[in-house]
């Protein structure tokens, strides 16, 4: 990083007087920026051959005292390119030397944040992308890896709730394990977070702890050569997250704030009271038909059931109360500076999001502190502290529950009154259950306090080998609260209190030595080092019942408690590891990794395991032989790797034991039962990944790119070996089974104009991927219902529907040979059952492509996103459809498609009062008929920046101050029926994202 | 003059490089000795378990693992709800509610599949044989409650084997078309996965050998020790199973002799009139007649979504309603109709517009959602002498005696003369009694009767032999295990 070479140079300014000599001559000049001519200050001037450089000042300038001589002179400037120049320097004399450098675009001498090191851009052997900070940190997300959405080939990034600050699901390269984790490791600060234990009443993200205001870089681990270091905890990718640091310099200050309203995406269309009750009388009339008695009687006998009648039927919107439109609010503070030997960079930040379901908000307080301080030559020390506590509110959902506000609005019962005429809450639903009443009343809350904290020391020993001595700590307190009120429907008749509070310590040190040298253009860089994670966790909860009012809610108002408990359990992690690389003439590449990891969470007999990965690089374009494209060709680089990885996430704590679990209680009194059958040779999912790459630059940077194939074998998957239940137990872990991923991952980018008023550079990337089952257990080729051998993981297998019968309206569906039937067979077996594989809920291609345009003093930035290829099954549309006239609840619009009489060719069955009728299938959910394509093209952030004019902000004292505005899930294309085509599998009432505008302003003084 | 530690020339400097020259060495060494080696380097021990061998030495170890034998009969499969439901819903006892949330909707059809279920009860059985294994060689448990704890394994193993044959295998005298399969028999703990062989099912008349040998055998271990207390297996209670398998196997004598001993070994007796309404309602007690019944203290309910009270109450589930048959043969002066309320006379709840007649034998009396349940009790003793006396020509009028003691206490008049059907008399008896504890299956099914099914539901008469009789066993076993043979039909 810049940072290095900056100390280096500090150090050597300041450090080795003794190197000036009588017989000097000075150098100086200033360093602009080609494109705006404006200064850059902290620019890097350094003299290789002396050992000597300087940087320079706030206004570009720079001086620096050199012996007589010629020298190459390197300026180097974060997002320039390097410029060599040859001077020549007299005695006594000053030479003037002006700079205007060009903007680096690929970044080849960026330094890439690797695990446990870092490694200049075009020294890359392995699979790494790589955002930077400022690119997204005025983005409206809560936590990093939202951020990650749309900007990194291979990264899949769905947010699985709505909810502010709630979990986001990613997913790198595919799927590689079934039963166990496929999210990647997260490392933060060279702190690897764990995601152990979190909120059962809000969703909620350990990452959201972390600003991400205060993102320096992210980094993603891809392939094996990138990620075997981190051995048995890799194979599903490693994100490197690292924060801003201190810069020499004077203190810089940036203050931003913004303030937002945050808005429902979409809503689903439901049928209103009036057309409801007609519905329902339809339904009635076909049931009373089917039995022989009169449509009217039918009729009749609905309006009595319902106590309702045409005339009388009202409206009450649901939705409209348990959804609203929210504000979001952010105040972020920073301060970065340093002196030669002590730099620093802290922050405090203040975020405040409603959802946009009722009595759903996210509330984050953070400061953070980062502090580096050469107490010599030889020895640094750093430490990096983020302290955060958050609060959520939240509500039911992923699940079709009655409080719900993702489902309630749209299955109560539209006749229903919300509130009675003295505007209470009105408790007499069809299914005595307000669920307004329960989201406003209730409460689901959780107060997340966090800790990440790490200190190190790092020695200088000999020239190019250091040694770093690394403590982290991952703290994290989760106080879950769930409080029902007396007054609400949900809940004891007294109301009742859940409380847990979930402590996770999550220790890690390593001891890590880092040697580069750098020969005549022969560069070795070799890592060694020891690594120890311990994580803790624990678990207390209690419950009450029987409060006096709903303004009491603590549990020391609790009458009667009625559950106390606890919970603890840990696991270690220890690895030894190793990295060389070797650059010959920085033109042949080649690295090896090697690590030695143990867990204790592996059987006794298979404990440590060794995993290792190869790569050569050939940096194609300094061949002599390409001297034909110097004018044009950059960089030309090949790189391919070889590897192995593993992934343990699968395996809880003391799986491969034999254990007497606790078994409950009876009578009061405590109980104890086997648990399983033990595994001694249970051990980590295995993957063997084979990675291809060009990286190639040409024009000057103006058009770059990246395309990589990989694919990623793994093999000992963690499976259930199925045993007979009637032995006591159902099932025994063990490694057996495998699966393939493979895909092509391209990354374009080019800077489209380039004039000096206005710049446009877009970058694009697109992945496409596919998975494939190779193994499953000993001599099985298929797993539950979905999961065979030489299909997709996430494979659908499904009744196809055929519509409803235009003479009948009863639901038809093809059986195996393509003919009609009503009564598809579901033998379970492959020869026989009328389901087919229908499609996989895997994306066959994803990606992102952004654009940022300058005219003047404005920029605006956009992001499109886009999933293609993949099917969910729409649980939610489902719920509404099979059986929703025997459930009498709310309908949804789709219901007017119904048949409704001979002749009518439709999907939609017809109306009917009961849950079934002679001859029709039951439960046809389950079929194609629910089976939509998510593909997706979403306009997921828009911003636009206007940057007040240098000499306007200093004049009021300001070094720079902008203001935007901002849009996230602007506009989405879809066929997706729902509201939020990003769903996961299944949308079983989703807390769906939400439209975002907010405007804000930003000062650096 | 600020003090720069890399400047050589100021008076403050000192070369510490040695210093840290050493340190990494230091630091290294410190590490080794803290981690002391990779042996130890990765051990954990869990918190809320220890290794079986720990569990199955200590006296402790077996005390806890016996309360989980019977925490398992508190499951939602098994006492917990469906066992005390199913029965009645497959049978001609219930109807679903008309807004359902979804449970019981295939039960009242009988559609095939949908049986009472309960393979998983062999979990619990694993554990049985786990407790009876090691209480007899565990050190430093007292020999009178070594003792009991085997009188009390053996009479739970009993009825876990009888609930599985009562589901999915014919009674002894009532095997259609000779399938004379009963179910798997385990009677060993399974400790290591070679134990987890395949097995094949074990003949009817096995699985009753091995159900009357275990009841022998509890009760001569329980005639020693017993706790005396319903809330765990006691001699009357082993008595009454056995005089239910006895009565399950027709062998009247046996089930007459074995019941007589159940109601006078037991301290429990037959409630009163004034007694019928509420005796399902005691918060801490069991139920006056209760011979044996699984207790749920206030914090062990299974909540709205299993909780027997809410499929059968408002305002919980609600699902699940009495039909109007058996309505039809519960007199006003019977005082059980008082265990079947209209629901809009409860003042909660009055939203439903035409209202509901209620099963409320289970009302959340222990806590919210929470009843303890009957399983063995005096009233099903007197039927079952009743029945087994009526089958013994000669003891018609103390059958009748048995029938007429337990009308009486039920505000129903007695018979003066003996019934024309006086079998027919003593088995619509125990509908009423025993109604939506589990029985009525059951009882249809051991006396080879067709089921005619609630007017309401507009179904077929369900013919005794048909698939559905025995319930399908779960078809991953079928598929996994190559030696378990389906029941006939799936």
């Amino acid at each position: 990083m810049r940072l290095r070479s900056l100390l280096l140079t500090f150090m050597m300014a300041f450090g080795l007087p003794a190197l000036v000599f009588a017989q000097d001559g000075m150098l100086e000049g200033t360093i602009t920026g080609a494109d705006t001519g404006e200064p850059l200050p902290g620019a890097t001037v350094f003299v290789s051959a002396l050992q000597s450089g300087t940087s320079t000042n706030i206004d570009g300038e720079y001086s620096l005292e050199l012996a007589a001589g010629e020298y190459d002179v390197r300026f180097t400037y974060v997002g320039f390119q390097t410029r060599i120049e040859r001077v020549t320097i007299s005695a006594g004399e000053t030479t003037t030397l002006d700079v205007a450098m060009q903007l680096d675009l690929v970044g080849l001498d960026d330094v890439i944040v690797t695990g446990y090191g870092e490694v200049p851009k075009r020294n890359i052997t392995g699979s790494i992308a790589s955002i930077r900070g400022r690119d997204v940190n005025r983005l409206d997300v809560q936590s990093v890896d939202q951020a990650m959405q749309g900007r990194l080939p291979g990264v899949r990034v769905t947010n699985t709730s709505g909810q502010p600050g709630g979990g986001v699901h990613v997913r790198i390269r595919g799927l590689g394990s079934i039963s166990g984790g496929n999210a990647p490791l997260y490392v933060v600060d060279g702190v690897p977070i764990s995601f152990t234990d979190q909120s059962s009443q809000a969703s909620s993200n350990p990452l959201a702890g972390i600003n991400p205001r205060d993102i320096e870089s992210i980094e993603v681990l891809k392939d094996a050569a990138a990620a075997s270091i981190y051995g048995a905890q890799a194979s599903n990718g490693v994100v490197l997250v690292t924060t801003k640091r201190g810069v020499e310099g004077p203190t810089r200050f940036t203050v931003s704030s913004s303030v937002g309203r945050v808005g429902e995406i979409d809503r689903h269309d439901i049928i209103e009271g009036p057309e409801w009750l007609d519905l329902q009388m339809e339904a009635y009339a076909w049931w009373y038909e089917f039995n022989g008695l009169t449509r009217e009687a039918g009729e009749a006998r609905a309006m009595s059931d319902l106590g309702l009648t045409p005339e009388t039927v009202e409206h009450h919107d649901w939705q409209d109360a348990l959804m609203r439109t929210g504000v979001n609010r952010r105040v972020d503070l920073s301060a970065r500076g340093g002196t030669s030997s002590t730099r620093f960079f802290v922050s405090g930040g203040y975020n405040f999001e409603e959802g946009t379901g009722i009595n759903t908000d996210f509330e984050r307080l953070n400061l953070r502190s980062n502090i580096e301080h050469d107490a010599s030559d030889f020895l640094t020390l750093e430490t990096n502290i983020n302290l955060s506590t958050s609060r959520a509110t939240g509500a039911l959902s992923n699940g079709f529950f009655l409080g719900s506000p993702f489902y309630a609005g749209q299955r109560n019962r539209p006749t229903d009154p919300i509130f009675n005429e003295d505007g209470s809450f009105n408790q007499r639903t069809f299914n005595n259950y307000n669920a307004v009443e329960v989201n406003v009343l209730d409460d689901r809350e959780n107060r997340i306090n966090q800790m990440l904290l790490n200190a190190g020391v790092r020695l200088n020993l000999i020239d190019g080998l250091t040694f770093r001595s690394f403590y982290g700590l991952d703290y994290r307190n989760t106080r879950d609260l769930n409080y029902s009120s007396p007054e609400s429907t949900a809940g004891p008749p007294g109301g009742s209190l859940f409380q847990a509070d979930r402590q996770v310590t999550n220790f890690t040190t390593n001891q890590v030595f880092n040697y580069n040298a750098d020969v005549a253009g022969n560069a070795f860089r070799g890592i060694a080092g020891f690594e120890y994670r311990h994580e803790d966790r624990w678990t207390t909860s209690m419950s009450g019942e029987g409060f006096p009012s709903g303004l009491f809610r603590t549990m020391q108002n609790a009458a009667e408690p009625t559950g106390v408990t606890g919970f603890g359990s840990e696991y270690k992690t220890a690895g030894f590891f190793g990295q060389a690389q070797y650059d010959f003439l920085d033109r042949y590449l080649f690295s090896a990794t090697a690590r030695y990891d143990g867990s204790s969470r592996f059987g006794a007999d298979r404990r440590w395991g060794l995993f290792g990965s190869g790569a050569i690089a050939w940096v194609m374009s300094d061949e002599s032989f390409m001297d034909f494209s110097n004018n044009w060709l950059d960089d030309l680089k090949l790189r391919a790797s070889f590897g192995t990885t593993g992934n343990q996430s699968g395996i809880s704590n003391f799986a491969p034991r034999t254990l007497f679990v606790s078994g409950g209680t009876y009578d009061g009194q405590p109980a104890l039962r086997p648990g399983g059958l033990g595994n001694n040779v249970l051990t980590w999912e295995s993957a063997q990944t084979l990675n291809l790459g060009i990286d190639w630059s040409i024009l000057r940077g103006r058009v770059y790119g990246v395309a990589e194939v990989y694919r990623r074998d793994t093999d000992r998957l963690l499976l259930g070996r199925d045993l007979p239940s009637d032995s006591g137990f159902g099932s025994l872990t063990e490694n057996v089974g495998g699966v393939r991923n493979e895909g092509i991952e391209l990354e374009l980018g080019a800077v489209l104009v380039n004039t000096n008023t206005v710049r446009w550079t877009s970058d694009f990337n697109i992945t496409w991927l596919r998975n494939e089952v190779l193994a499953l257990a000993d001599g099985e080729d298929r797993l539950g219902t979905s999961i065979v051998v030489g299909r997709s993981l996430s494979s659908y297998y499904l009744r196809r529907y055929a519509g409803a019968n235009p003479a009948t309206g009863m639901p038809m569906f093809y059986d195996r040979n393509g003919n009609i039937t009503y009564t598809p067979s579901l033998t379970g077996d492959l020869e026989t059952d009328d389901r087919e594989f229908v499609g996989t809920a895997l994306p066959s291609s994803l990606g992102g492509w952004n654009n940022r345009v300058t005219v003047g003093n404005f920029t605006l930035d956009a992001l499109v996103q886009f999933n293609f290829g993949q099917l969910t099954y729409d649980s939610f549309q489902g719920s509404f459809t099979d059986g929703a006239f025997f459930r009498q609840g709310g309908l949804i619009a789709d219901t007017r498609n119904r048949w409704t009489e001979p002749g009518q060719i439709t999907r939609v069955e017809r109306a009917y009062r009961n849950s079934s009728y002679p001859g029709r299938t039951s439960g046809f959910t389950g079929s194609t008929r629910f089976l939509q394509d998510a593909s997706y093209v979403r306009l997921k952030n828009v911003q636009l920046t206007y940057a007040l004019p240098v000499n306007l902000t200093q004049r009021i004292g300001f070094q720079g101050a902008a203001v935007y505005v901002q849009g996230t899930n602007l506009l989405t294309l879809t066929n997706y029926p729902g509201i939020d085509p990003e769903v996961l599998g299944s949308n079983n009432a989703i807390y769906p994202q939400s439209r975002i505008f907010t405007t804000g302003i930003e000062l650096n003084f | 003059m600020s003090f720069n530690p890399t400047d050589v020339d100021h008076p403050l400097y000192y070369d510490r490089s040695m210093t840290f020259r050493t340190l990494p060495a230091l630091m290294l060494a410190t590490l080794l000795v803290l981690l002391t080696g990779c042996d130890g380097l990765l051990d954990t021990e869990p918190q809320q378990s220890v290794d079986t061998t720990v569990g199955t030495s200590s006296p402790e170890g077996i005390r806890a693992l016996y309360h989980s034998t019977y925490n398992r009969l508190t499951g939602s499969s098994y006492y917990g709800q469906r066992l005390m439901m199913a029965g009645d819903v497959l049978a001609d006892n219930a109807v679903g509610h008309p807004t359902t949330s979804g449970r019981y909707v295939s039960e009242p059809q009988n559609q095939l599949g949908t049986g009472v279920g309960g393979w998983g009860r062999y979990t619990q059985i694993n554990e049985i044989n786990y407790a009876l294994k090691y209480a007899s060689t565990v050190d430093g448990m007292p020999d009178a409650e070594r003792t009991r704890i085997q009188g009390e394994m053996h009479f739970l193993r009993a009825l876990a084997y009888h609930d599985l044959m009562k589901v999915y295998a014919y009674e002894p005298n009532q095997i259609v078309d000779g399938f004379d399969l009963g179910v798997i028999i385990r009677t060993e703990p399974t400790e290591t996965v070679d134990q987890a062989d395949f097995r094949p099912r074990a003949t009817v008349q096995d699985v009753y050998d091995l159900i009357e040998a275990d009841l022998l055998e509890a009760i001569s271990l329980l005639s020693q020790e017993d706790r005396g207390n319903p809330f765990f297996g006691t001699l009357a209670a082993a008595e009454a199973l056995l005089a239910r398998v006895y009565l399950y196997a027709e062998n009247w004598s046996g089930a007459e002799t074995y019941a007589t001993r159940a109601m006078d070994n037991s301290s429990a007796r037959l409630a009163t009139p004034d007694e019928v309404a509420t005796m399902f309602n005691n918060a801490s007690d069991p139920t006056v007649e209760s011979i044996f019944e699984v207790r749920f203290r206030q914090t062990e309910g299974l909540g709205v979504n299993n909780s027997i009270s809410s499929l059968l109450t408002p305002p919980g589930h609600y699902d699940v309603l009495p039909s109007a048959e058996l309505l039809a043969i519960i007199a006003e002066e019977d005082t059980r109709s008082a265990l079947y309320p209209f629901d809009e006379d409860l003042e909660e709840y009055e939203s439903d517009a035409t209202g509901h007649t209620m099963v409320n034998k289970f009302n959340q009396s222990v806590a919210t959602y929470t009843d303890n349940i009957p399983v063995l009790r005096y009233a099903e003793m007197l039927l079952t002498r009743a029945e087994a006396r009526a089958e013994q020509p000669g003891s018609e009028a103390d059958a009748l005696a048995d029938l007429n003691l337990l009308r009486e206490n039920r505000g129903l008049e007695a018979f003066d003369a003996m019934p024309a059907d006086l079998i027919g008399e003593i088995l619509e008896e125990r509908r009423r009694e025993l109604a939506f504890e589990g029985h009525r299956w059951h009882d249809m099914k051991r006396r080879g009767m067709d089921i005619e099914k609630p007017a309401e539901l507009n179904l077929p008469t369900l013919e005794y032999g048909v698939p559905q009789t025995l319930a399908r066993i779960p078809t991953g076993e079928v598929s996994l295990n190559a030696d378990l043979v389906q029941n006939p039909g799936y």
